[in-house]
């Protein structure tokens, strides 16, 4: 009798308690891969959307930086064609003479002044002297989605200070906040 | 005989599950490191924008002020330990200068110089 039951016992599978214990341990395990893993998705989109803007702001830095940095002597300038606000451009000619803008942008703002009226603008780059008018938001798109580098008390992206400019770029897309800031003297002075 | 007819054991069970929680873990802190090797370059990027920054200031300013001086935090970058700028004259018309932007990160700390010369000109 003895015997046989040690035979059964030795044959037996899991019972229905170990099973369930299995089980139970395997879901909690799985919640908690499960969250971990929907918390990393989040910061991986969150790291692709600072790369992205990263990529557009080093292109628009190294771009503005390049062409104030050429532009002809005493050519600074901010973009003034009715007078009153003009505190979101930077005028300027290259060396052949010919005269670019670089404006913030945003359709429903009409005026240039360094007021953020919209949320978001988007940086352009007008030949002017080609006909280009910052107004109708002509030229060569450079940077999306710019918000003011100071939500107290606003700043302006593009800057002027006596004979140097100030670039400050701060890129807000989703929830994500990108900022970098340089200064250019230009060289021809 | 009587081994080899038996299942897996609860203990065997629960080691492979503590195993797999174990290379579970592994592959969660790669992501991490993916994600934070994104952020390196975003700093040293904004820092060598701010070091060309402070050397475009100096460039501007008058030769005479052309002078070393740190500044321990830059307003709107709070990632910045410091930004120091280091001034020596090579010889009366001349000055080396170098500026060092400093930041931390995963607990080191993460520098960037550029270096030029100024002339009195």
């Amino acid at each position: 009798m003895q015997a046989r039951d040690k035979t059964r016992f030795t044959n037996r599978g899991f019972t229905l308690i170990e099973t369930i214990i299995v089980l139970l341990l395997l879901a909690m395990l799985l919640r908690v891969a499960g969250f971990v893993f929907v918390v990393s998705l989040r910061a991986w989109d969150a790291g692709r959307t600072r790369g992205g803007i990263r990529e557009d702001a080093s292109y628009a830095m190294e771009k503005a930086v390049r062409d104030l940095t050429e532009m002809a002597n005493g050519s600074l300038a901010q973009y003034d064609p009715g007078g009153g606000g003009i505190g979101h451009t930077i005028q300027f000619n290259d060396l052949d003479g010919n005269t670019y803008v670089l404006y913030l942008y945003n359709p429903d703002d009409s005026s240039f002044d360094s007021a953020y009226s919209e949320s978001v603008y988007d940086l352009w780059k007008a030949n002017t002297s080609g006909g280009d008018d910052p107004a109708s938001g002509d030229g060569v798109l450079i940077l999306r989605d710019l918000v003011s580098p100071d939500a107290t008390a606003p700043a302006t992206a593009l800057t002027i200070s006596g004979s140097q400019v100030t670039l400050d770029f701060v890129v807000q897309r989703s929830d994500e906040i990108v900022r970098t800031r340089t200064k250019v003297r230009p060289r021809n002075l | 005989m009587r081994n080899m007819k038996q299942g897996f054991t609860l203990i065997e069970l629960l080691i492979a599950i503590v195993l797999a929680a174990g290379g579970l873990m592994v592959l969660i802190q790669l992501m991490g490191v993916a994600i934070f090797a994104d952020s390196d370059l975003e700093y040293s990027l904004t820092a060598l924008n701010l070091a060309n920054e402070k050397l475009e200031e100096l460039k501007d300013s008058d030769y005479s002020s052309v002078a070393s001086a740190t500044e321990n935090s830059i307003p709107g970058f709070s990632f910045v330990d410091d930004r120091i700028a280091t001034v020596s004259e090579v010889n009366t018309d001349l000055k080396d200068v170098q500026v060092e932007v400093r930041w931390t990160q995963k607990g080191g700390q993460q520098s960037i110089q550029l270096r030029t010369y100024i002339a009195n000109y």
